[in-house]
C-alpha cells in the first residue's frame, strides 16, 4: 500500500493552490459585485424624492478618483517587479504609491459622500440612496481592506521578509487590488457616466 | 509588447508560474492607453452629439479596460489558462446577471407589455 502511494503523488492541476483558490474566490466577487450593481440599476429609476443623480454628480471629481485607483494599478505592478528583481527600494516606493493612491481614492469619495449627505442623500432617502451607497460602500470597504493587506506586505518588505521566491504574497494581493480597479471602472461608466 | 510563453516542466502541466513574461515597459505603455481611454470615455460624456450612441460606446471602451487590465496586470495573459476560466467563468454569469435584470426591469416596463 505504501508503495502504491509513492508510486502515485497526490493529484494536481499544476498550479498553486493559494492562486487557484484566490482566483475563485474573485469570481465569485464579481457574482457578488453583480448583485449589487443589478439592484442600483434596477432601483435608481424608482426613486420618488430626490436628490437625483443628475442633481449630485461632479464628473471632473470622480475621475480624479478614478485616475488615482488607475494609477494605483500600475503602481502595484511596478512594486511586483521590484519584489521579483529584489529591488527593494524600487518596490517599496511602488507599493507605498499604490496606498498613497488607495488613500487618495478614499479621501476623494469621502468627500463626495459628504457633498452628497449635505444635499439630502442618505441611506434612507431613496431607492437610489440605497442602492448607491450600498454599492459604492461595498467597494471602499474593498479598498481599505486591500490598503490595510498592502501595508501589511509593505512591512514585510521593509523588513527583508519577501525574498522573490515570495513574490507569490504580493502578486495575490495585486489579483486584488487589480480587481477593485476594474470594478471601480464598471461602476465609474454605468452608475456615473451612463446612469 | 515583449511577452514569453509560459514555462512548462516535462509533464506538460505548467506551475502557473510567469516569471519575467511581461516587461516594465509594456506594465507603463498598457498604464498609459488605460489613461487614454479613461479620457476618451470622459470627453465622450460632454459631447452632446453623441447622446444617442453614448451608451454602447462607453459599454465598449469599458470592457477594453477591463481586459487589458485582466490580461496585463493580473497576468492571465501568461498565466494557466485554469485561473482565466475560473474567472471568466464568474465574470460571465455576473454579466449575464445584471443584463437579464435591467431588461427585466428596466427595459421591458417602458413597452408596458
Amino acid at each position: 500500500m505504501a508503495q502504491a502511494a509513492a508510486d502515485h503523488p497526490p493529484p494536481s492541476l499544476g498550479v498553486d493552490n493559494w492562486k487557484l483558490g484566490f482566483w475563485t474566490f474573485i469570481g465569485s466577487e464579481c457574482l457578488f459585485f453583480g448583485t449589487l450593481i443589478s439592484a442600483y440599476l434596477v432601483y435608481k429609476g424608482n426613486a420618488v424624492t430626490g436628490p437625483y443623480p443628475e442633481d449630485l454628480w461632479n464628473i471632473p471629481l470622480t475621475t480624479l478618483s478614478t485616475a488615482t485607483l488607475l494609477f494605483s494599478s500600475l503602481a502595484i505592478v511596478l512594486a511586483l517587479e521590484g519584489v521579483k528583481r529584489s529591488r527593494k527600494r524600487f518596490s517599496l516606493t511602488w507599493l507605498g504609491v499604490t496606498i498613497l493612491m488607495g488613500a487618495s481614492f478614499l479621501g476623494i469619495e469621502a468627500y463626495e459622500y459628504s457633498h452628497f449627505i449635505s444635499e439630502g442623500l442618505t441611506l434612507t432617502t431613496s431607492t437610489f440612496g440605497s442602492s448607491y451607497y450600498v454599492l459604492t460602500g461595498t467597494h471602499k470597504i474593498h479598498v481599505a481592506l486591500g490598503m490595510i493587506w498592502l501595508g501589511t506586505l509593505w512591512w514585510m518588505i521593509y523588513r527583508d521578509r519577501m525574498p522573490p521566491k515570495d513574490a507569490l504574497k504580493l502578486e495575490i494581493a495585486g489579483i486584488y487590488w487589480h480587481f477593485v480597479d476594474i470594478i471601480w471602472i464598471i461602476i465609474f461608466t454605468l452608475v456615473y457616466l451612463i446612469g | 509588447m515583449s511577452t514569453e510563453a509560459v514555462a512548462h516542466d516535462e509533464s506538460g502541466h505548467d506551475h502557473g508560474d510567469h516569471d519575467e513574461h511581461i516587461s516594465l515597459g509594456a506594465y507603463v505603455f498598457i498604464g498609459v492607453v488605460l489613461a487614454v481611454l479613461m479620457s476618451v470615455k470622459v470627453a465622450i460624456y460632454y459631447i452632446p452629439a453623441l447622446d444617442d450612441f453614448r451608451t454602447p460606446i462607453l459599454v465598449v471602451l469599458s470592457a477594453v479596460k477591463v481586459v487589458l487590465v485582466v490580461l496585463y496586470y493580473m497576468h492571465l495573459k501568461v498565466d494557466h489558462r485554469v485561473f482565466t476560466w475560473v474567472f471568466v467563468i464568474g465574470a460571465v454569469l455576473a454579466g449575464f446577471m445584471v443584463g437579464a435584470l435591467t431588461i427585466l426591469y428596466q427595459v421591458l416596463p417602458r413597452f408596458e407589455l
